[in-house]
């Protein structure tokens, strides 16, 4: 069967920022994470998009002999890159774990929030252990996080937001 | 119709049935919206299996599932069961009838076009025998299709016959003609069965000189003892497709097979022409069709929706998937 390395990195990625922000709210249950920008039903805030924008070879070896979990075969470095955007509603409200830098009031809204999802989503990603959430073998070699962009408020639609660029390389067998 | 609908002060559906009775521009069309299926989740974690914190992760595709999942558990979202609806009785002002621009894109020539139609209120639609029944119907949306009769191509006469396969077959290429299929999209007619079931509606043609066949078999058998409007797709199917109508509000599935006949190479000579249509009932009891009709479809999908309460709708449509009927009978 051919690799699906594409879609099990996408969805590793969904679920490990997933559930490394979520346990730093005090209930665990409030930030949802979506794959692309979800139909207006479903989305709830705050939101986490993962949007994949592009991938393709990085970089060729000689001969392109690759080993991957002690399988040997044809391949090369590949890369994916992602655009994560954090959403939040003007009344959205998280209450933040108290073992998170939290003051005594807890309940972050507006740009206080997005200042905490910015930094926790940072550190999640980069935290992120790949073994635990793969649904098959992968090899993620390298993984680059860009700086939160067009940070503001859209005031039409009174939300919060800001966006990042995420780029990794991983191992290509086939 | 329930009597509490307010008209409104045109009485819209009166004047569709002035109009109808001078012009074609009152359109009978079939209501058509794609199934929705399950959504890809996961609640936990890959090889480790723990649960995931945090609400389930939404993928945001559909998988190939359409059932019932009551909360959340292991993997999956709250979903109820949502078929493809195809609700038929729903009549529209339309203009213009046809309406065609050509374009030459990357994938091919494209044909599209814009219409509007007018018809009765949303109370007065919810309230039309078919969309009354269906549950999961409440409005119009955009994306929904709306399936007009573009041009008919064969319209047999209306048949009250008993049950036997002779009495129901109709003869489509009367004498020596050899009428063609390639302009044919669907099959729409009425039925109204005594006692018995229908048990399958098949379209004979001879393809390259040898016969060939597409059944649509009714999964779900039942009984239309008083008369039903069943339209079906006869172009580009696939065996073992499947295809639900709502009748009295619940989904009748059909499904194809066997599918040996193409419609798209049946250019109307002595070796490739159609030859005839059969209802097959499940006994020998009188059976009434009526209203007959092979047609080139015009799939017109809802864009913008206006609604002035009582008074009339106006959905603004686009055709997206229009072809060129010389290329289908040229390539087949």
């Amino acid at each position: 069967m051919a690799k699906d390395f594409l879609n099990v990195i996408e969805r590793a990625l969904m679920m490990g920022v997933s559930d490394g922000i979520n346990v730093l709210t005090e209930d665990g249950e409030n930030i949802h994470v979506y794959g692309e920008f979800p139909e207006v039903e479903e989305l709830k805030f705050p939101a986490i998009i993962i949007e994949h924008t592009g991938s393709g070879f990085e970089e060729q070896f000689m001969g392109q002999q690759v080993t991957l979990g002690g399988t040997s075969g044809t391949g090369e470095t590949y890369g994916a890159s992602y655009t994560i955007h954090l959403i939040c509603e003007k009344e959205t409200t998280i209450q933040v774990g108290t073992n998170n830098f939290s003051t005594t009031d807890a309940y972050y809204k507006q740009r206080r929030l997005l200042n905490w999802l910015m930094m926790n989503t940072a550190n999640t990603i980069m935290d992120l252990n790949w073994d635990t959430y793969d649904e098959d073998t992968t090899q993620v070699l390298e993984r680059h996080l860009n700086s939160w962009q067009n940070i503001g408020f859209i005031p039409d639609l009174q939300w919060y937001g800001a966006s990042a660029d995420f780029l990794i390389t991983f191992t290509n067998i086939r | 119709m329930v009597n509490t609908v307010k008209l409104g002060s045109l009485n819209f559906p009166k004047l569709m049935r002035q109009i109808g009775q001078r012009t074609n521009q009152v359109r009978d069309l079939v209501f058509m919206r794609d199934a929705i299926f399950n959504k890809e989740t996961k609640t936990r974690k890959g090889p480790s299996g723990g649960d995931l914190a945090g609400p389930a992760v939404n993928f945001g595709y559909e998988n190939n599932l359409n059932t019932n999942v009551a909360a959340d558990t292991d993997d999956s979202l709250y979903h109820v069961i949502t078929p493809e609806l195809t609700l038929t009785g729903l009549k529209a002002v339309q203009t213009p009838i046809i309406s065609r621009s050509g374009e030459l894109e990357r994938t091919g020539h494209r044909i599209t076009g814009s219409c509007t139609f007018y018809m009765p209120s949303l109370s007065y639609i919810r309230a039309l025998p078919e969309f009354s029944e269906t549950t999961q119907f409440d409005e119009l949306e955009t994306y929904d299709k709306l399936m007009d009769m573009e041009r008919i191509i064969q319209n047999p006469a209306d048949l009250t016959a008993d049950g036997d396969s002779a009495d129901l077959t109709i003869d489509l290429s009367p004498g020596s003609t050899y009428p063609a299929g390639y302009e044919i999209d669907r099959i729409q007619f009425k039925i109204k069965i005594t006692t018995d079931n229908l048990t399958s509606i098949t379209l004979n043609g001879v393809q390259g000189g040898a016969g060939k066949a597409l059944t649509w078999t009714a999964t779900d058998t039942f009984t239309p003892s008083s008369f039903v409007t069943i339209d079906l797709p006869v172009r580009d199917i696939e065996s073992g497709s499947t295809k639900e109508i709502q009748l009295s509000g619940e989904g009748k599935t059909f499904t194809a097979n066997p599918v040996t006949l193409d419609l798209d190479k049946l250019s109307g000579d002595s070796n490739n022409y159609l030859s005839s249509l059969v209802i097959a009932t499940s006994d020998d009891k009188s059976v009434e069709l009526k209203d007959i009709y092979l047609y080139k479809e015009a799939e017109w999908r809802v864009e913008t929706i206006k609604d002035y309460r009582d008074e009339y709708m106006e959905i603004g449509a686009v055709r997206v998937r229009g072809d060129r009927t010389s290329r289908r009978r040229t390539y087949g």
